[in-house]
């Protein structure tokens, strides 16, 4: 809602200021797609080609999480140009990216992993001990046979080696689940005392007309809002 | 989380709880030799059981179909498995086998032969004197005597005849030309004949 009234105010501001002997200024901002160009104090609509007056001008430039650039443009009597600018990102977001990591990887070790293995471990062990049961039985079986009437040895060696490995993954699914569930129950509180990291963006639009009101075609609310910075 | 996990839990235990099995085997002293036996067990709560005679012989399965072909002493040890064979019970059983041994036969109803013959391989018995009625209180009676040692081991070899002799002519009284103890098991064994006579033969095993 915010960005279709700024649109609007742009689409306003567009049919109004473009003067005949302007120069086709092409713009080039590194750093984000979404930015705001404010010339001489005037905000520009929101596009990458602009038809500017030659001479020189202040120019802002803004893009959220990034630093608001001030400069002066100076713009030649062309048919067109380009102007390049980077952002600098803004060191409070990247200190907001770094401790977003650093929480993200505290919960993962104290809880996500903790959690993930506890479950992983409970799905799989009843379908473990189910295969375990078989083999077991199997093994049973198999080595009966070949004590009683089968010389099939090789073939009971290698049921009781399959039941081995099921049952020592069974173990392992159950050990997953216990360490799983005692990591959680230890580090739960301290997860719980972590506090996520929140990004204040420093916006430099304010806010220069706000008004509610109700479509009357549609009977539901509408907002009308113009943003300058 | 919690809930799946409990849930997880709970299977898992549903899953472990298995009922321990109980071997039973209620087989008397003695098995019958040269026949085929179905040998059963009375065990309960059990996945699957397996056998071991004392002659080197294994079996599994819930009941053992086998043939003794002698005389003699064995033991099985019958174990019962639960699902997956984590829980056993096991029961050791003691037993001999005998071929079965007649020791005499009565006649019932009304005779015109002069004498019953009770044929078997190895032997044959003869008793005179077989005209008349004969009822369940006084049948005519051939034994099968004087001793033991005389006994014939009849399962061997199919079972036993009984004749008729009648103006010295021999007639077969069974209903078939041999009465087969893999058919009769009851002790008395009644064999109708087709001369409206009845017969009861008593057997037993060897001591």
């Amino acid at each position: 809602m915010k960005h279709f009234s700024v649109l609007l105010l742009l689409f306003g501001l567009l049919f109004n200021g473009v003067a005949q002997d302007s120069t086709k200024v092409r713009f080039y901002v590194k750093g984000s797609s979404d930015f705001w160009i404010k010339l001489d104090g005037e905000l520009l609509p929101v596009r990458n080609v602009q038809m500017i007056t030659p001479g020189l001008h202040d120019i802002e430039i803004w893009s959220p999480m990034h630093k608001k650039y001030k400069g002066t443009i100076e713009v030649p009597v062309k048919d067109s140009i380009s102007y390049y600018q980077e952002l600098k990102k803004d060191p409070e977001y990247i200190q907001y990216l770094i401790q977003t990591d650093e929480y993200k990887r505290k919960v993962f070790i104290g809880k996500t992993a903790p959690l993930f293995l506890a479950f992983s471990g409970a799905v799989a062990s009843p379908f473990l001990h189910s295969m375990r049961k078989r083999w077991h039985e199997e093994s049973i079986k198999e080595n009966f046979k070949s004590q009683y009437f089968s010389s099939n040895v090789t073939g009971a060696e290698n049921v009781t080696r399959r039941y081995n490995t099921v049952n020592a993954a069974f173990f392992t699914s159950l050990g997953l689940t216990g360490s799983g569930l005692i990591a959680y129950y230890f580090t739960r509180k301290w997860v719980e005392k972590l506090d996520k990291p929140v990004y204040r963006q420093q916006n430099p639009f304010t806010v220069e007309m706000f008004e509610l009101g109700m479509n009357p075609v549609t009977n539901t609310p509408v907002v009308g809002l113009t943003l300058n910075f | 989380m919690r809930k799946l996990l409990l849930g997880a839990l709970m299977l898992w235990m549903m899953a472990g709880c298995e009922p321990q099995p109980k071997a039973c085997l209620d087989w008397g002293d003695t098995l019958e030799a040269g026949t085929t036996l179905n040998l059963e067990s009375c065990s309960e709560d059990f996945d699957f059981l397996t056998w071991e005679f004392s002659d080197d012989r294994g079996y599994i399965g819930d009941n053992v179909e086998r043939i003794f072909e002698d005389e003699t002493s064995l033991s099985v040890r019958l174990t019962a498995y639960s699902d997956g064979g984590y829980r056993t019970d096991n029961v050791t059983h003691e037993f001999k086998t005998s071929f079965r041994y007649i020791d005499r036969m009565e006649v019932i109803g009304t005779s015109d032969f002069a004498s019953f013959r009770l044929a078997m391989e190895g032997g044959s018995w003869s008793v005179g004197g077989a005209e008349g009625t004969f009822t369940e209180e006084a049948p005519f009676v051939v034994y099968v005597w004087p001793d033991d040692k005389q006994v014939i081991e009849s399962t061997r070899n199919g079972g036993f005849t009984v004749y008729g002799v009648r103006n010295g002519n021999t007639s077969n009284l069974g209903s078939s030309p041999t009465y087969n103890f893999e058919t009769y098991k009851d002790n008395p064994m009644v064999l109708e004949s087709n001369f409206g006579l009845t017969f009861k033969v008593f057997w037993r095993f060897r001591d």
